[in-house]
């Protein structure tokens, strides 16, 4: 943590004490990991790891503790569950971990559920299965979840809002709609057209976003997004944009932004993405080779030119 | 025999669904594979059967003369009679409890100071850790020998001081492993998960860290047993030990078999071959232990 707080019902988490902190956790907000394999003790019961955050807080009486542990697999549909609970993690399938370990997150009923990619270590049929769960304990109990994943499809079914990072820090912020629909800031433009699409006609090459992640030891100066940007003009070199809004509860940090992009650089028909190949905008001492020049076919990553 | 027709045993005996076997039935049957874990396993079940019997009922009584000083192994008396014609069996016997009494009571002591101790330094690191493990190697500084001399002089002569005394010369090696096991397991994503549901730190420790550090507290318990029971040998073989009448395996070697090694063999080397063979049995059933819970093996 570099500085900020964290608010949650107007208390600043990052001012707790160890104990306080301690009271929140898994009583008003809890947690989802990625993987249940590795998050769930392999050496303890289910039963025992779903009781454990009831029996860490006073909100539910200890003697319902192991009545609601059934109750709450059952919701999650685990099946059997009055037997289940005395299995062991390796005995459940990946799907069925990952039920228990949203059991276990829901068990005190949080205000705020943190999932950390709940559906990466899962075939998509799971994964589905898992989202709508998340959805229903979202409606019925009133709990808000906090998903983090990489998967655009996801956050499209199960979001109402969507905060864009890239390299620790929020790009683009808004209402779930606006950002599929209309996104401003030219990383989440490239990340949508990632996508692979079933309904194209023609199979191109994947698309993807030209260049690596940046060295977070190292960050580029300026925008941290202009090394790998078709887009950036000669500010976003050597100035950090700040989030500006820029439509009703939509907020990007660019200083180009997409609708500048469409309408003065042709990004509506772009097909060379690599970096300021649409502005033209380089660093000193850089240069773009032609287009498809390199390996004569697709796109060719940027080069650097040599001090003679 | 064959794997083919070993699993196909295992099929008829309705073993099938092998996933569903807990991680100690997984350690048994691999260690009942083990011939010779089997074997040390058999061999101590019984000397502890001995050890049960031994409370209520030995041949004769094993203090009190009963018959001819130094005479042989006869119908009567299967190891003969010692110096003061003591039964041999009986006072072997005897001796087997207080072995056993202190080869366990050693290590239940060696356990519980070591697993908390290493527990402690493992989890909460930082200045306990700094005191904990400097503890661990001044104890270790010690010549172990001396050290239970010195602690048991001091002490007093008695078999839980005794116990105390060896206690305080193993413990270290347990506290060690507790502790590195305990640096590795705190920082698996279930502890995170723990903590994430905000359980507390001593129920992380207990309920977490604890159980999944079994196997390697069992096995290392199992070679804390034959130390103990060889310092204590030794102690009461130089005379330091269990004071005599009472029989034990030391001071039978030490005060009776010793001196009448040439002419009266019978008292010493029995005693001598069953200390040896206890030794042996606790280290293969370590050996075996620790094979069975080996999770790079999987058989």
């Amino acid at each position: 943590m570099v500085g900020g707080q964290i608010l949650f019902h107007g208390r600043d988490l990052l001012k707790l004490s160890r104990e306080e902190m301690r009271r929140v956790r898994g009583r008003d907000i809890a947690m989802i990991f990625q993987d249940p394999l590795s998050a769930l003790n392999p050496v303890l019961r289910i039963g025992y790891q779903v009781d454990e955050a009831m029996h860490a807080h006073d909100k539910v009486p200890r003697n319902q503790v192991a009545a609601r542990s059934v109750h709450l697999l059952d919701t999650v549909r685990v099946p059997d569950a009055s037997r289940r609970v005395r299995d062991y993690p390796h005995q459940f399938s990946g799907g069925m971990r990952q039920r228990a370990m949203i059991a276990m997150g829901l068990a005190n009923r949080p205000e705020l559920l943190i999932a950390d990619e709940p559906t990466t270590a899962l075939d998509v049929t799971v994964q589905a299965q898992i989202l709508e769960l998340l959805r229903e304990m979202n409606r019925e109990t009133g709990t808000s979840i906090i998903l983090i994943t990489h998967n655009l499809g996801v956050v499209a079914g199960l979001c109402s809002r969507v905060i864009v990072m890239y390299a620790g820090e929020i790009v683009e912020e808004g209402p779930i709609e606006q950002i599929f629909e209309n996104p401003q800031h030219p990383y989440t433009w490239a990340l949508l057209r990632s996508i692979p699409r079933i309904d194209f006609a023609r199979h191109d090459r994947l698309r993807s976003i030209e260049g690596l992640p940046p060295d977070l030891i190292a960050l580029p100066r300026g925008c941290k997004f202009h090394p790998r940007c078709p887009f950036r003009v000669e500010r976003c070199l050597t100035d950090e944009p700040s989030l500006q809004t820029v439509k009703g509860g939509q907020r990007a940090a660019c200083w180009v932004t997409m609708k500048r992009a469409y309408e003065e650089m042709g990004a509506a028909d772009i097909i060379d993405t690599r970096p300021g190949a649409a502005s033209g905008v380089h660093p000193p001492g850089f240069t773009l080779p032609p287009f498809g020049a390199a390996d004569g076919g697709g796109p060719t990553g940027p080069s650097e030119v040599a001090a003679p | 025999m064959s794997i083919a027709t070993e699993v196909a045993q295992e099929f008829d005996a309705g073993v099938v669904a092998r996933e569903q076997v807990s991680l100690w039935r997984d350690g048994w049957r691999r260690l009942r594979r083990n011939r010779l874990a089997l074997a040390a396993t058999i061999f101590l079940a019984f000397l502890a059967l001995v050890c049960v019997v031994t409370f209520f009922w030995t041949p004769y009584p094993p203090s009190v003369f009963v018959g001819n000083p130094y005479a042989g192994p006869s119908l009567a008396h299967p190891f003969g009679l010692d110096e003061y014609g003591r039964d041999m069996l009986s006072r072997m016997m005897v001796g087997a409890q207080i072995s056993m009494a202190v080869g366990l009571g050693c290590a239940v002591i060696a356990v519980v100071v070591g697993v908390s101790l290493g527990l402690l330094a493992g989890y909460l690191r930082g200045w306990v850790d700094s005191v904990i493990s400097t503890a661990i190697n001044i104890f270790y500084s010690f010549p172990t020998i001396l050290m239970a001399l010195i602690l048991y002089i001091v002490i007093g002569p008695s078999i839980i001081n005794i116990m105390v005394a060896i206690s305080l010369t193993v413990w270290m090696d347990m506290a060690r492993l507790v502790r590195g096991q305990t640096l590795s397991i705190r920082e698996r994503e279930y502890v995170e998960a723990a903590r994430a549901s905000g359980a507390r730190t001593g129920r992380i420790m207990l309920g977490h860290v604890l159980p999944n550090s079994l196997g390697p507290i069992i096995v290392q318990a199992t070679y804390i047993i034959p130390s103990a029971i060889l310092t204590e040998a030794f102690l009461s073989f130089l005379g330091v030990g269990i004071p005599p009448p009472t029989p034990d395996w030391g001071n039978i070697l030490g005060t009776d078999g010793l001196p009448a090694i040439r002419f009266a063999p019978h008292i010493l080397l029995p005693t001598a071959i069953l200390l040896s063979v206890t030794l042996l049995a606790f280290n293969f059933l370590g050996d075996g232990l620790r094979d069975a819970f080996d999770p790079r093996q999987k058989r």
